[in-house]
């Protein structure tokens, strides 16, 4: 019975009739200190908005149908797995940010996805390859986490203490420090790296992990550095807890 | 003057500079690669900005507005694919000056025209925004409801391809501005409020979380979606000279002159936008070229007048939509809006209030926008050889930063609480599958956010100006301004289905 007509007009009708329900069900608050009346209350407006969501919706049902020849973008069978692996990810990743922490969720968010997009696609032979990338890059982010974290701690405390001079412990200083260490220490895997794979053919999933680490580890630490040293936003710890 | 120094006082430091140096050239490389807009840019700096003091966070938006709306020409002049719709007039003769081996001064002759449109509009910016503003003095409870209602309705009419479905959008937006706490009541509206009372959902939804879920993750799966058309690789292209000729310019400003008129007064009108102006300035061209009697190359023939004319409108409207947005807290296009979202997170309300209450902040705007238009100028026309190699970054390591970008923006948003940033995720998640499954029905998502931004406004001055009419509806007929908003509203839907219907 729906096979012409759109989800997205559907939808809204679902949704404006639910929404109607809703408000009536509610009732209408009045202004506090309104004795005197004359305020419309607050059904009024979303009431009306209901109303004219459906209408709205109704008729692009009725109007806006899918054609015989309608160009859509083609959503092939890799496209489709890539599409699947990222809805998965971004739910999981919502849901385990609490428990598991910024550092690992973002780390393992970023590195699978970098690397399933490099490979074109979500096949069981590359799993192998996606766990051992996973775990390296984990490591070697959780290696340049602590020790950044170890000078982090150092500098802000010996500034306080008097165990450096208390410019050493102004913010914009330890993350500067911070960030040239991490870069110091990241640089040369990168490179070397590099040289290394460039032997490879551009197809070797060593390639795609070895890429996908570099995106992964840059990327979780310098949103930790902006957000967390820079903004002082609370980034959840989760199981890194030091 | 003392309220300019001030202004000036708020910028000139070095974290605004950073920042906007950090913006503009962040705005380019996103204008620079297809299918990513500058709304979508400035949604996923709004954490960062909420995190700087209010100048230096608005001069970060608007380094990279600039800088997006201007860089979208690289892609376009090299490849023959805009970085976004601004872009799609300047695709005929530079892609042909490319071919004709003229790549640098069609990059460099775009850079130049940008920066004329971004200052040329910001003139106008200066003198007429105080001046709109000052009238909004007259404005009553009814009249702020129908400035808010004819916002909405101009946006949603023009937008998209079908009226129904921007109006539709427009609805929607206004629903989710009513979720949360009643103004006046304090009463829940909200689905499970006995849930979610305890929630951070029972203050509504959170405008940081909605935009970059509606401008930022739902960009992600839609170009993962068209993940095989992107699959192209760039070839190299020799770029020598940069700079155009000066007479060459000198001779065009005529062209240049129409093109920020047209650029500036498009913007200024919400809803309209720069793939508009970009037409609308290219068709102008066209008019003087055939009357200069042949001094200026034909347009259509890899002229340099058919990159300059789209180039200087497209800037202009910058500076013409934050026109309307600053004076009325009306935005011209998406990103205006969501400029208004940031000032707004940041306790700015922008109207005649913060004209008269906040005059250094406004000053600190102009030169901020200013700056912007500097920076875009310096570090485009520096890149001009680098930028192409920005087209080569490839989108599976592009889309994973963007998505993850979404989402730490998301989050940091809520600062110190982490419970609320959790929330926020959850938002912004929800919102961008929204609004991919809106945009791949070509629903325009431009008047969600001005339902968003609008609603409260809306709802507020409706109920107020009802109350103060003592119940009688009939206030919204019976004031001049608000009859002028009304039948404004009335013929920018009506209009459009004319001239649909005279199409046909």
């Amino acid at each position: 019975m729906f096979r012409k007509h759109k989800p997205v007009p559907l939808a809204f009708m679902g949704l404006s009739v639910l929404y109607f329900f809703y408000v009536v069900s509610l009732g209408s608050s009045k202004m506090i200190g309104d004795e005197l009346g004359g305020d419309p209350g607050g059904m009024l407006l979303p009431l009306v908005l209901s109303i004219f969501m459906f209408l709205a919706s109704t008729y692009l049902m009725i109007t806006d149908t899918k054609k015989r020849g309608d160009q859509t973008v083609t959503f092939g069978p890799d496209e489709r797995r890539l599409f699947s692996l990222t809805f998965l990810m971004a739910i999981a990743y919502v849901l385990a940010m609490r428990s598991v922490g910024f550092v690992l969720s973002t780390a393992v968010l970023s590195f699978t996805l970098t690397f399933f997009y490099l490979r074109g696609t979500v096949r069981l032979q590359d799993l192998k390859a996606w766990a051992i990338g996973s775990l390296l890059s984990t490591a070697f982010l959780l290696a340049l986490y602590t020790l950044a974290r170890i000078l982090t701690r150092f500098l802000l405390i010996g500034g306080r203490t008097g165990q450096v001079p208390p410019w050493m412990g102004s913010n914009g200083f330890v993350i500067g420090t911070a960030l040239l260490l991490v870069t110091i220490l990241y640089l040369p895997v990168a490179i070397l790296g590099t040289k290394r794979m460039k032997a490879l053919p551009s197809e070797s999933s060593v390639r795609d992990v070895f890429v996908s680490l570099l995106v992964s580890v840059a990327t979780t630490e310098l949103l930790y550095l902006i957000f967390r040293q820079l903004f002082l936003v609370e980034l959840v710890r989760g199981l890194v807890a030091w | 003057m003392e309220f300019f120094l001030e202004g000036l006082a708020q910028v000139a430091n070095v974290s605004t500079i950073l920042w906007m140096i950090t913006g503009s050239i962040l705005g380019i490389v996103l204008g620079a690669l297809p299918g990513l807009s500058a709304t979508m840019g400035i949604a996923l700096m709004m954490p960062i900005s909420f995190q700087l003091p209010t100048a230096t966070g608005i001069g970060l938006l608007l380094a990279v507005y600039c800088g997006a709306v201007s860089g979208a020409s690289i892609p376009a002049i090299l490849l023959g694919i805009p970085g976004n719709p601004n872009a799609i007039a300047t695709i005929e003769d530079g892609l042909l000056m490319t071919k004709n081996g003229q790549a640098g001064q069609a990059l460099g002759g775009a850079t130049i025209a940008s920066f004329i449109g971004g200052i040329g509009s910001l003139i106008f910016l200066v003198l007429f925004a105080p001046l709109i503003a000052r009238l909004t003095l007259a404005f009553g409870p009814a009249e702020k409801t129908t400035l808010a209602l004819v916002g909405l309705v101009i946006i949603a009419s023009v937008s998209g391809t079908n009226i129904w479905k921007g109006l539709l959008m427009g609805a929607f937006g206004m629903g989710l501005a009513f979720l949360g706490t009643d103004p006046f009541s304090g009463q829940l509206r909200i689905p499970f409020a006995n849930q979610l009372a305890t929630t951070p959902l029972s203050k509504g939804l959170d405008l940081t979380s909605t935009l970059i879920g509606l401008f930022g993750i739902s960009q992600v799966f839609i170009e993962l979606r068209k993940r095989q058309e992107r699959a192209q690789k760039i070839e190299p292209v020799k770029i020598e000279k940069v700079f155009p000729p000066l007479k060459k310019l000198l001779q065009m400003w005529k062209v240049i002159l129409s093109s920020l008129g047209i650029g500036t007064v498009v913007g200024a009108i919400p809803g309209t936008g720069a793939s508009i102006a970009v037409f609308m300035a290219y068709n102008s061209a066209k008019t003087i070229v055939d009357s200069s009697g042949g001094k200026l190359e034909p347009l259509g023939t890899g002229s340099l007048v058919g990159v300059i004319a789209p180039e200087v409108a497209n800037n202009a409207v910058t500076g013409g939509a934050l026109i309307p947005a600053l004076a009325l807290g009306i935005p011209g296009d998406a990103a205006t809006a969501v400029l208004i979202g940031a000032l707004m997170i940041k306790g700015v309300t922008p109207g005649f209030h913060l004209f008269a209450t906040n005059m250094p902040l406004v000053y600190a705007i102009f030169i901020t926008m200013f700056l912007a238009n500097i920076f875009m100028l310096l570090f485009q026309l520096m890149g001009i050889r680098l930028y192409p190699k920005i087209l080569n970054v490839p989108q599976q390591v592009l889309l994973p930063l963007i998505l993850i970008l979404s989402f730490i923006g998301a989050y940091a948003i809520a600062g110190q609480a982490t419970s609320v940033g959790i929330y926020n995720l959850g938002i912004a998640l929800v919102m961008g599958l929204i609004g991919y499954a809106l945009k791949q029905d070509d629903y325009p998502i431009a008047p969600i956010v001005l339902g968003l931004i609008l609603g409260g406004m809306f709802e507020e001055n409706f109920r107020r100006a009802v109350k103060l009419a003592g119940g009688n509806y009939w206030v919204f007929f019976t004031k001049p301004i608000c009859l002028f908003f009304m039948a404004l509203s009335v013929l920018s839907i009506v209009l459009p289905l004319l001239s649909k219907k005279r199409k046909r």
